[in-house]
């Protein structure tokens, strides 16, 4: 942080009565001996007639800015007789008569001079004081204006466009949560850190906002390099030529991320809450018919003849139905799983598993699936886990690629990571976050509950998953993170 | 229920078994496909559709197994239990149960769940199972 100097902040501009003597008068003083000796020294050594004693206006200047209006005709007293005196002594040359005119006008040249400073120096002083506060009022205008700058790169992300939109400007902060680097951004538009979130409409209207040169304030969901998301509160400040046309864009925000977190995490457990009691309901009401139904199948099938055609109708109506339950409970273990029962659980082992389940389902034109020759343990709940890879191996097979589904382990102190990558298309335009929320799909069939059920899952048992694109080429790594297995 | 079934398509038909078994639920379909597939492979079964017809038919026919919904319509499952049991001091239970559903009673130790909806064939399978099973292996804590 840069600071005031003390003679910034004491400093006031003159008082047009107060005697403008305060300009160092005393370096001045000794400045005008110092000086009046070396020009009766110079003149002394000089042959008769160089005009040397002229330069004792030098000495009667110094007093141009301050001083007591006598000293500056003290001066020249002086200097008038440092002329006589060195007439007498300067060595001879020239012409004589020159020489006695030159000391003359000389003389008359410093009394003069001196006569003007006497009379004018308060408004000289004055001149002086003006042209001082001016340069130190426009340093510390800068200097304010620079430590405003500091407190807003410290306080706010911030941010500037030309009229067009290109990034004229970035701060630190812009630079930490978009996790790009200045060079990154500079010249580009904000598309690249736009995370496809919000609709057109409200990007259009952002843009006739400030284009009429009105302040736009909103919240809005940016995308950082390493694909995470981040929730900024904006205001973007449109500066106007002298046409009026927008000049620059100015946008100041601040992280809201966490506050959009929690705000969601609110919304999704009531509603999580309130789904939960309906399936609960609802899972009653429409399993129990539905096992009346099924098993009265059943028994009409057995008492049809084995070559009745209406056979094959009662099986096709004995699959929809199991089909139909399967689907009430993916609801129901979505909206009320379990708590989950924590225990070591053999990652390999689980994998292998749910590979050979995902394979069998994904049905003969599956992808191969390597897995990795060792995994750590982790804490979790055994059918939980297998459930997770299993959901996540079935989407990476059934990515559309036939090249095989690759997964991998790692581990730090306290997570184990387990990344399911695949070769199909990716999610493309899709927002990988919003593949999680519940009931949203991309299958032309499926209740959309999937990879919801996968997260609710992870989460109970204190872990995450992402969804991210690879950074070799095309297709998606699903991310888990399951907390390490005691040791 | 007029069981004219022709045998052979329920697996583990035992003709010889004609023991009595008490099917409890409210859902008509449900006690009515249960009790024809258990008929079907040579069981003894009758249904009852609310508690009261349950310990009628159960004083009268005297179970060695109740198949019955905890669920049924409020009823405290616990006392339908024990009043079955006092009236039929042999019979075995086969709880029937939502998947998901919380069983709402202390413990039902020992005792087996059927899933619904179920597979007929599993639900003889279950029934045989359970009835080779001696009687006073069951105990239910409270």
């Amino acid at each position: 942080m840069a600071q005031y100097h003390s003679r910034m902040t004491t400093s006031s501009p003159p008082a047009p009565h107060a005697p403008p003597v305060d300009r160092s008068p005393l370096w001045g003083r000794i400045g005008a001996l110092v000086v009046m000796a070396l020009i009766f020294w110079a003149d002394a050594i000089t042959p008769m007639g160089v005009a040397v004693p002229v330069l004792y206006v030098a000495p009667v200047l110094l007093f141009m800015l301050g001083g007591y209006y006598w000293e500056p005709l003290v001066v020249a007293a002086g200097s008038t007789l440092l002329i006589i005196a060195g007439a007498y002594l300067t060595p001879p040359g020239g012409s004589a008569d020159a020489g006695t005119i030159n000391r003359v006008l000389e003389t008359a040249v410093v009394w003069i001079s001196a006569g003007i400073i006497a009379r004018y120096r308060r408004t000289l002083a004055r001149w002086g004081s003006q042209y001082e506060a001016d340069r130190t009022g426009r340093a510390r205008s800068l200097q304010q204006l620079e430590e405003m700058r500091q407190a807003l790169d410290q306080a706010a992300i911030v941010a500037a466009t030309d009229q067009r939109g290109l990034i004229t400007y970035v701060n630190d902060k812009f630079c930490e949560i978009s996790k790009y680097s200045r060079d990154e951004l500079l010249g580009q538009d904000h598309r690249i850190i736009n995370s496809g979130y919000h609709p057109q409409e409200f990007i259009r209207g952002l843009w006739r906002t400030i284009a009429n040169g009105e302040v736009w304030r909103g919240e809005i969901r940016n995308r950082a390099k390493d694909g995470t998301y981040y929730w900024v509160d904006t205001t973007i400040v449109p500066f106007l030529n002298e046409q009026g046309k927008p000049r620059q864009y100015l946008a100041i925000r601040s992280d809201i991320t966490q506050r959009k977190q929690a705000e969601a995490k609110l919304v999704e457990q009531s509603a999580l809450a309130q789904l939960g009691q309906l399936a609960a309901v609802v899972a009653h009401e429409v399993r129990n018919p539905l096992a009346g139904v099924r098993g009265t199948l059943q028994v009409l099938r057995s008492r049809s003849a084995t070559t009745d055609g209406d056979r094959g109708i009662m099986d096709a109506m004995i699959a929809r139905l199991d089909v139909l339950n399967n689907k009430v409970e993916d609801i129901l273990r979505f909206a009320r799983p379990r708590s989950p029962v924590l225990e070591v659980v053999d990652v390999k082992t689980v994998l292998a598993d749910a590979a050979s389940s995902a394979r069998a389902a994904a049905g003969p034109s599956s992808p191969e699936i390597r897995l990795p020759a060792a995994a750590p343990n982790v804490s979790g709940d055994r059918e939980m886990v297998r459930d997770v890879f299993l959901n996540l191996l079935l989407n990476a097979c059934q990515s559309g690629s036939t090249s095989p589904v690759e997964v991998r382990t790692t581990e730090d102190a306290r997570m184990v990571t387990v990344d399911i990558a695949d070769r199909g298309a990716g999610f493309g335009e899709h927002d990988p976050e919003r593949l999680f929320e519940a009931f949203h799909t991309t299958k032309k069939s499926g209740t959309g509950l999937g990879l919801a059920i996968v997260r609710r899952l992870v989460l109970l048992q204190g872990g995450d998953v992402k969804l991210l694109a690879r950074d070799d080429g095309p297709g998606t790594v699903a991310r888990v993170t399951l907390p390490s297995a005691p040791r | 229920m007029n069981s004219n079934l022709s045998c052979g398509e329920f697996p583990g038909v035992r003709a010889e078994i004609h023991a009595g078994i008490l099917v409890i639920d409210d859902e008509p379909l449900v006690r009515w496909s249960i009790v024809a597939g258990l008929r079907h492979a040579g069981f003894a079964a009758v249904g009852a559709g609310s508690p009261e017809e349950a310990t009628r038919l159960a004083a009268q026919t005297r179970p060695v197994l109740a198949l019955f919904d905890v669920r049924l319509w409020g009823t405290d499952p616990v006392r339908l239990l024990q009043e079955i049991r006092t009236l039929a001091p042999n019979c075995r239970i086969l709880i029937l149960a939502v998947e998901g559903q919380d069983l709402a009673v202390p413990t039902w130790n020992g005792i087996d769940v059927i899933r619904k909806p179920f597979d007929l064939h599993a639900v003889v399978e279950r029934v045989e199972t359970v009835l080779s099973r001696p009687a006073h292996g069951v105990r239910m804590a409270v």
